[in-house]
């Protein structure tokens, strides 16, 4: 007997087109009290299925997460070269507030890396409960992080395997595994990527009132800022995680953040139906 | 998850098929109500008028009562407010207490839709979505052909009150089904939520201003449902005016069987459709358009015309005005997003109730004003073809 055949669903996996971008949802089949949406949003070059692992894990714990591609990234709609080229902060920043705006309600906002710059910039304008950090790139308030000069701006920006592993990966992924991942990479465009980590994005952190928390990785080799530093701009919990890369999500320290993470939430957005834990007088 | 949720699919729909059944009686069986309650058949038939209206007004008010007690608490609320509404028919002997069943019925009727969605929604796989919303809608049709085929012997076997009373069973019995089930898909429920403030009839217009797109969508149903019953319902008192008496066998029996069931088929074949090959916003274009072909058509029926081209035009009419009403409500839940299922459904439901008040008697006047169906027919005609304009242009951006 498996679990599978005892218990044969509890998730509801769906595929959604919102405003021409692939949105994943995973959730609970039977909703817990943890109603609010968490939304996932992914780096530069990824794409929805970044949260793969953390979709399931959060929503096996009782949260409707829902994992967005970007324009032109894989699954959404495709931008042709030109527009590609030139697209700006503010078209990644309208992508988030359009799948906002279709989930209805104030979500958690989760960003990733280049993702996690659009988030800061989002919440800005966009509701959100609450916002969840990953080794994400910071605002002009830190100062310039990309080192080297900017991309070029005549083709779409693509690492190479070997800048891919280096940048990314902290784990020895073995190889027929890293080619996996590296098949599902997009090219990403370079007008966002010159103002992102260049020193050029500024965000008013008197407009973002929800709970910030900032997570890193300590062995993180991309060029974002350590999670405390980023902090220090909105107030924020943190946290470094050891033995975790730059895409902590898709590595084996995955669930020890992920775990840290969903705690800071229940912590933060509360539980309110359930019983206190209580101490014996004895 | 690619199933289909058949249990709860089935049981909504035939909650649908429950609470049309009984609006319909109103009108089937006027003509052996009135004498006995000592007023005219019309007096009875605007009855279900009044469930219509009614149904608008709960379908723009019930979505926080779905969140807070679940859809198909809802629905067994619906089941027990049909069955209020035989029993008090039943009984009547005056047409002021047959006004109260209808009210009684009216109070829930629009809620059918907002309660079932909010339970098929995320038990629906995507590439299922307006399949499964087709078939929910088959309740419609389906309701209004089992009253059409067992109401009248009925009433001829123990008279109407026993037509309305015989329903009971199959309400109770839908009480008692969904009651089984019911813990299994209630949960998830936001206790909290406030069913009393102004805010839900609230958000559910502010859906209008939060998702532009949805807008196209909300003109189309109301002109839509709007066409819908200038189709259904004029088509017999039309075909008497072209044919003559004999005109009213022909269009009882065959033009307005063909509109049903053609709707109904069509509501299937296009969920299937719309699932793998094209997007229902532009099968729900095509079909504005077909509409518009068909209205012209009507507007030149004469003598002159052999039947089977009016029964052509008739099933066009159903596969059309009638078949629309699944893909506009998988649409409705597409745009709505996960957290609003039930007040965008909500929505799409008001908007076809209103369409349907607000279009038919405007068409009444129109062939009093113009002593003809011609006129009337051109402009729904007109506006048929203005929504899936709007729809397209919409659809492109």
């Amino acid at each position: 007997m498996t679990f599978a055949k005892l218990t044969p669903q509890l998730l509801i996996d769906n595929d959604h087109m919102v405003n021409s971008l692939f949105v994943k949802e995973c959730r609970p089949l039977n909703p817990t009290q943890l109603t609010t949406p968490i939304l996932m949003v992914h780096g530069s070059n990824h794409g929805w299925w970044a949260w793969r692992v953390w979709q399931p894990f959060f929503a096996a714990a009782g949260w409707p997460t829902y994992a967005l591609s970007l324009r032109g990234h894989y699954g959404s709609a495709s931008v042709n070269e030109n527009d590609f080229l030139n697209l700006t902060m503010s078209d990644y920043v309208e992508d988030i507030a359009s799948v906002a705006r279709w989930l209805g309600k104030p979500p958690i906002l989760m960003g990733h890396s280049l993702g996690g710059i659009v988030v800061q910039k989002a919440a800005e304008t966009v509701s959100s409960a609450a916002i969840a950090l990953i080794a994400s790139i910071g605002p002009s308030a830190i100062g310039r992080q990309r080192p080297g000069p900017p991309p070029p701006m005549d083709k779409p920006v693509f690492p190479t395997k070997a800048e891919a592993l280096e940048r990314w990966m902290y784990d020895p992924w073995p190889e027929e595994r890293f080619d996996q991942f590296y098949e599902c990479l997009t090219p990403e465009s370079p007008g966002v990527l010159a103002t992102s980590g260049t020193g050029l994005t500024d965000v008013n952190a008197e407009l973002i009132k929800c709970p910030v928390l900032c997570v890193g990785g300590s062995e993180d080799r991309s060029y974002v800022p350590k999670p405390e530093k980023l902090a220090e701009i909105y107030n924020a919990d943190w946290f470094e995680q050891p033995d975790a890369g730059h895409d902590m999500m898709l590595e084996s320290a995955s669930l020890d953040v992920a775990q840290q993470i969903n705690q800071w939430l229940i912590g933060k957005l509360g539980l309110d139906r359930s019983s206190k834990i209580k101490t014996a007088n004895s | 998850m690619q199933k289909i949720p058949w249990t709860p699919l089935l049981l909504t729909m035939l909650t649908q098929a429950a609470a049309t059944m009984a609006a319909y009686t109103l009108s089937t069986a006027s003509p052996y109500i009135a004498p006995d309650l000592g007023v005219e058949n019309e007096d009875v038939a605007q009855l279900v008028a009044v469930v219509y209206l009614l149904g608008a007004m709960s379908a723009m008010t019930v979505p926080p009562f779905i969140h807070r007690f679940g859809g198909m608490t809802i629905s067994i609320a619906i089941c027990v407010a049909t069955a209020a509404m035989l029993s008090i028919a039943s009984f009547a002997t005056s047409i002021g207490i047959l006004a109260l069943g209808a009210l009684s019925l009216g109070v829930l009727y629009g809620s059918t839709a907002p309660s079932s969605s909010h339970v098929l929604a995320p038990l629906t796989a995507e590439k299922r979505r307006n399949f499964v919303f087709s078939v929910r809608q088959i309740g419609v049709p389906l309701g209004g052909i089992l009253g059409g085929l067992l109401v009248p012997p009925l009433i001829l076997i123990g008279g109407w009150r026993i037509a309305f009373q015989a329903q009971l069973l199959f309400a109770l019995v839908m009480i008692f089904a969904i009651f089984l089930v019911r813990s299994r898909y209630d949960q998830g429920r936001d206790r909290k939520r406030n069913i009393w403030s102004l805010s839900g009839p609230i958000r559910l217009v502010g859906l209008l201003r939060e998702l532009p797109e949805i807008r196209p969508l909300a003109i189309a149903a109301f002109v839509y449902s709007g066409a819908q019953l200038c189709f259904g319902a004029f088509i017999v008192t039309q075909l008497v005016r072209v044919y003559g008496q004999e005109g009213y066998h022909f269009a009882s029996a065959v033009a307005l069987v063909a509109f049903q069931l053609s709707g109904i088929t069509t509501r299937i074949v296009l969920g299937v459709i719309a699932d793998s090959w094209i997007s229902a916003r532009w099968l729900l274009v095509a079909q504005g358009f077909l509409m518009t072909l068909s209205a012209i058509v009507a507007a030149g029926y004469d003598a002159s015309w052999p039947y089977w081209l009016i029964v052509i035009n008739c099933a066009l009419a159903g596969a059309t005005a009638s078949g629309y009403t699944g893909l506009a409500f998988a649409e409705f839940v597409r745009m709505g997003g996960p957290t609003r299922t039930a007040e965008a459904t909500g929505l799409g439901t008001a908007l076809m109730f209103f369409g349907v008040a607000a279009m038919a008697p405007l068409f009444r006047l129109g062939i009093d004003i113009f002593n003809g169906y011609a006129i009337p027919y051109f402009l729904v005609a007109a506006l048929t073809a203005t929504s899936a304009l709007l729809l397209a242009i919409g659809t492109r951006r």
